[in-house]
């Protein structure tokens, strides 16, 4: 028990774990790649921070939509990676209200249901990060 | 200060790459180290040597060799990124180095500023 404590502060040690990051996704899942990149990136952060949040404002809001169905345009749904970030330890969404609301959803149209928060709300977290990456 | 340059634009098609070279250039002026520039997403064009060159316009790949060359900075690239664009290792310049996105985060928190140009 005491042994594989060890190893857990250790690993979080390596973690680099003092630097907050944040991703932040504004695009739309299937019009460019930047989405699917930006979620690759956002898995290869959590190995190095245990200190990761992720926005999603503007269009980046339909990357959390129910009921995609990119098969007919022939894409693949990568979108489901964003139901699985708790494996990696990634447990800080957020959303930003205007957005959801400017585009007719409400939270329940969302497949996740990140944290609602407010634009000035989001410019004072962002605004305490040590790194932000933009999608 | 010591910084660390993303590069996500194409040297052709978006002005994010020249951007990036200029800034960095700008900085080492200043008296401030660039630690690493990263070419991720699209930036990883700037190492294809498949690109031509053209008499009266500038070729961004010899700007970063010379850049590199000229104050020891370190040109890295995204595997990932550069394999999902057909960018094959042989079509990869000097000095450019194929790195991991893993290792570009270890870089960038240990940097007082990470700066990206493009998207």
């Amino acid at each position: 028990m005491q042994q594989s404590k060890l190893i857990a502060v250790s690993f979080l040690g390596n973690k680099m774990d003092l630097k907050k990051i944040t991703i932040v996704f504004s695009h739309s899942p299937y019009a460019s790649s930047i989405s699917q990149e930006g979620l690759h990136f956002l898995l290869a952060a959590s190995i190095i921070s245990s200190q990761i949040k992720v926005i999603f404002i503007d269009d980046g809001i339909w990357l959390l939509k129910k009921h995609q169905e990119p098969e007919i345009i022939k894409y693949k749904n990568f979108t489901a990676g964003f139901s699985a970030l708790s494996l990696y330890d990634i447990q800080d969404l957020y959303i930003e209200q205007a957005s959801l609301i400017a585009r007719g959803l409400t939270i329940d149209d969302l497949f996740i249901k990140p944290t609602l928060m407010d634009t000035l709300n989001i410019s004072h977290l962002l605004e305490n990060q040590d790194l932000i990456f933009h999608f | 200060m010591k910084f660390i340059i993303g590069v996500y634009d194409a040297p052709f098609t978006q002005q994010g790459a020249s951007s990036a070279w200029h800034f960095a250039k700008a900085a080492i002026d200043k008296g401030h180290t660039i630690s690493q520039i990263f070419f991720y997403l699209n930036g990883v064009y700037n190492a294809d040597k498949h690109i031509p060159s053209n008499a009266d316009e500038t070729l961004w790949l010899s700007e970063w060799q010379l850049l590199a060359e000229q104050y020891g900075i370190k040109l890295t690239l995204c595997n990932t990124a550069a394999e999902r664009r057909g960018l094959t290792l042989e079509q990869v310049s000097a000095p450019f180095e194929i790195a991991g996105l893993t290792q570009f985060l270890h870089a960038a928190v240990q940097a007082d500023r990470c700066i990206i140009f493009g998207k």
